[in-house]
């Protein structure tokens, strides 16, 4: 709640975001930012810190209920109404235009606020030289390092003094020293009486830069805290919620399958992407008949690693091996004919919209190699499908429409026909029940133990906490690009796994 | 079923709108439209046997658009894939004047050009539309330049020396032989594309490249073979013209130039379907039969004509534009309602 006796400078009341795909991602949030204050957004992925922080900043629109910026409500129509009237952004992606040098993106941005470009440059002079960075205003972005590019970003952001600095996740791509000018930088905006919304999963940075702290999860407001107060395993618990831990160890199929050998071995894997070392070195080994989940925060390196395991992304270092084959630089398609089968944890991804399901089935077929020519046999694609489409319970009008015009749950339980239909020996699935109700996630949880239990390796990335304890043999946690920890589920504690997924073990 | 009836609604649009522009284009230069569309008609009858030999090639040509489209690429390049075609089915007949083996090495030279183009976008991420542009004026002034030097008829210098009589092929009751053999080519297209892996492979790759990669299809493989198929097409456009048409070429090529362009048109007003391609090409290929009629009749230059084409292009163009900013026209419709339902 508010400070006592002042009015907040930004608040948000009841505020309600549903997507278009029905993902409800705020679901009634109240909160109040007060001028120099720096007030940290606190949460896993799906919490609904971005969402919160994008509709302020006017890059989308509430469903529902009202920003109140200086007293009055306000509804920006896009990014450059939040600016002009003192809002800033800092993404975690940042955008600046990477073919342009510095001194363009400078002037770019400085004439939307209608400096020029002399003016612009000017004050950005001024500041780098007041925070001390150094900055190479004539170098071409794109051949700048994560931390310089940030600089560029605070820069342009400060051109005109805001009233209000978001900045999101803007730890996670730079480097420690980076981090300290970013502080210091933060300290003296709250000093000048800057209402800073600051949004981390990072347990440790609440209490180094946060002056208040709200927690949220799924969407809602957990708590709201004064940040130097609050201890990291109170906050860790906070942000994972209430959840069972699964308390005896499972029925263990992985051991007897484990003196077999690894299906899929990967050793010490670099994934370089946009010039940023996603993935620093992972080693992990998943064996037949075996779960392994991978959880963490989104954005620490999981999908860099799938998308490498798969060919999907090139490997800057490290060895994959595939049922016993080095496959470091094979395209994905010699994976598939190897065995392996990957479910992305987009349905975008999973499956070809355009096309219908049986199509989509035979091209699960035929990327495993199983669809014999010269002539597809489609009678027999046909009763393929009409067999899983029982199994599974998959509602569809017509085999012949278009896969777009299925539900989620649906589309999903056509994705997993396709990996069933080829029996692969390893399978590499992201966020399987993403967006899926109930009744579908038991299906499609059931669909992955059957899996195992005859004998497939799986491994299983998801930031679904739940689903990752509740299925994996063993999971692994991974923080900025590392794998900090693999155990069994039941060895690990909340507050253990909160301190890893905030990457303060 | 809906779509197909949508895309024929679409088509009936592009032909209305190009009759519409080539009215006006005819009262802009001072002619009577009505009397200007009789003549067409008129010409289209008294010309048949020039729109049969016309057909055949645009439909080859048509395909060589067609197949590569599935896989999501543009291949511009049937006019150069036909370029050479021609001219290796001239240069085989002289040697071996072998109507079918004509055709196959036609063919093979049109494949190669248009696997050139696949090879190098794949490989080396040039865009298939400008290497093909380019290759296509390759193609012409090599193909001219061999023509002048090396082909040339002593007795009419702009043009060669015609195929030997064996290696031509003529008519069957009436309809030039190519006519069946261009037909055949649209229904392997289709056999290729709907019952075949390849074409599962193809379309897959076009519909949803990122998807398709990651359900273990090699997409590169696809959009390689479909330039290769698609030039395939293109070569045989050109022999057939050669073969089966003119017997021989003229030093400007004016026999083969622009039938890669129109195959572009008649491909897209036909959707790309390779059973519907022979009916857009047999109407485009009628403009160009009664064209003559025109130029005899009223006077009015041939090339008005190409507005028909060029239009078609057009308006085709749009639904896909269209389907380009559907998603942006239904957000900025929700975003309407939720207004509306805000201030409620």
């Amino acid at each position: 709640m508010a400070a006592s006796g002042s009015q907040p400078l930004l608040a948000v009341r009841d505020l309600v975001k549903v997507y278009p795909d029905g993902t409800v991602a705020l679901n009634g949030v109240s909160l109040d930012f007060m001028a120099g204050e720096v007030h940290v957004l606190l949460g896993e992925n799906g919490a609904g810190k971005t969402t919160l922080a994008r509709i302020i900043y006017g890059e989308i629109r509430p469903t529902s209920g009202e920003v109140i910026y200086e007293g009055r409500r306000v509804l920006f129509r896009g990014p450059w109404e939040a600016i002009r009237a003192g809002i800033r952004m800092i993404y975690q992606h940042f955008s600046l235009v990477g073919g342009f040098t510095v001194a363009d993106n400078i002037a770019l941005y400085g004439s939307r606020l209608g400096l020029s470009r002399r003016e612009a440059l000017e004050a950005a002079r001024r500041l780098a030289e007041e925070y001390g960075f150094r900055i190479p205003f004539d170098a071409r972005v794109s051949d700048l390092p994560a931390g310089i590019q940030q600089r560029v970003e605070i820069v342009k952001a400060l051109l005109v003094e805001p009233r209000v600095l978001i900045l999101d996740e803007p730890t996670s791509l730079v480097s420690p020293l980076d981090v300290e000018a970013l502080f210091r930088v933060i300290r003296g905006l709250r000093e000048k009486g800057v209402a800073i919304l600051y949004i981390t999963h990072k347990l440790r940075e609440v209490g180094v830069i946060g002056d208040r702290v709200t927690v949220m999860r799924r969407g809602r407001v957990v708590a709201t805290l004064p940040a130097k107060k609050a201890t990291v395993d109170q906050l860790a618990r906070l942000m994972i919620g209430e959840r069972r831990l699964p308390e005896e160890p499972r029925i263990a199929a992985a051991g007897a399958a484990g003196e077999r050998g690894a299906a899929l071995r990967v050793e010490n894997l670099r994934v370089v992407r946009e010039g940023f070392e996603a993935v620093r070195g992972v080693s992990l080994e998943v064996r037949p008949g075996e779960i392994l989940g991978v959880t963490g925060v989104a954005g620490n390196g999981q999908d860099e690693l799938v998308e490498a395991i798969v060919g999907v992304l090139p490997v800057a270092g490290g060895r994959i091996t595939l049922l016993g084959r080095d496959v470091t630089r094979e395209p994905t398609w010699v994976r598939y004919r190897l065995g392996l089968a990957y479910l992305p944890g987009s349905r975008k991804l999973s499956l070809v919209q355009e096309m219908n399901a049986l199509e989509n089935l035979a091209l699960g077929l035929l990327g495993a190699g199983k669809l014999r020519g010269p002539f597809i046999d489609w009678g027999w694609v046909a009763k393929l499908l009409v067999k899983y489409v029982e199994e599974l319970g998959v509602v569809m009008h017509s085999p012949y429409a278009p896969v777009k015009h299925l539900s989620g749950g649906n589309q999903q339980k056509l994705a997993l026909a396709r990996i069933l239909a080829v029996e692969p020996r390893v399978l590499v699935a992201v966020d399987p029940t993403h967006g899926l109700d109930i009744a579908t996630t038991r299906i499609v949880h059931s669909i992955l133990a059957e899996m195992r239990s005859r004998g497939m390796a799986i491994l299983l990335v998801s930031s679904d906490l739940d689903e990752v304890l509740q299925l994996s043999d063993r999971v692994a946690v991974m923080n900025s690009g590392r794998i900090v920890s693999i155990k069994k589920p039941h060895e690990y504690t909340l507050e253990e796994l909160g301190r890893l997924m905030g990457g303060a073990a | 079923m809906k779509p197909v009836v949508e895309k024929l609604i679409g088509s009936l649009i592009g032909l209305a709108a190009a009759l519409a522009a080539m009215a006006l284009a005819f009262s802009l230069l001072g002619y009577n439209p009505a009397e200007a569309f009789r003549l067409l008609g008129e010409g289209i009858v008294e010309n048949y046997d020039i729109m049969l030999l016309r057909v055949a090639p645009l439909i080859l040509t048509s395909l060589a658009f067609a197949v590569p489209a599935f896989a999501g690429l543009f291949n511009i390049g049937g006019e150069g894939q036909a370029y050479v075609g021609a001219l290796a089915a001239l240069a085989v007949s002289y040697i071996a004047p072998n109507p079918v083996l004509c055709l196959l090495v036609g063919a093979l030279a049109g494949g190669l050009l248009g696997y050139l183009a696949g090879v190098l976008r794949v490989k080396r991420g040039v865009h298939e539309v400008v290497s093909t542009i380019m290759l296509n004026w390759i193609a012409f002034y090599t193909v001219r330049y061999i023509v002048v030097n090396y082909f040339k008829n002593p007795y009419y210098p702009d043009t060669t020396n015609p195929v030997p009589p064996p290696g031509r092929l003529g008519q069957v009751a009436g309809v030039p032989v190519v006519v069946f053999i261009a037909i055949a080519a649209c229904i392997l297209c289709y056999l290729v594309l709907y019952r075949m892996p390849l074409g599962l492979a193809i379309r897959s790759t076009g519909a949803g490249y990122e998807a398709a990669r990651r359900l273990g299809i090699d997409v590169e493989k696809a959009m390689i073979l479909s330039m290769l198929l698609g030039g395939v097409f293109g070569g045989l456009a050109g022999a057939v013209i050669v073969i089966g048409e003119t017997y021989n070429l003229d030093v400007a090529l004016s026999s083969v130039y622009g039938v890669g362009f129109d195959g572009i048109g008649a491909a897209l007003l036909a959707w790309n379907n390779p059973l519907a391609i022979p009916f857009s090409s047999l109407l485009l290929s009628a403009l160009v039969a009664g064209g003559y009629q025109l130029q005899i009749g009223m006077g009015i230059d041939i090339h008005v004509l190409s507005i028909f084409t060029g239009v078609v292009v057009f308006v085709l163009g749009l639904p896909s534009l269209y389907e380009l900013l559907k998603p942006k026209l239904q957000a900025l419709r929700l975003a309407k309602a939720r207004r509306r339902g805000g201030g409620a």
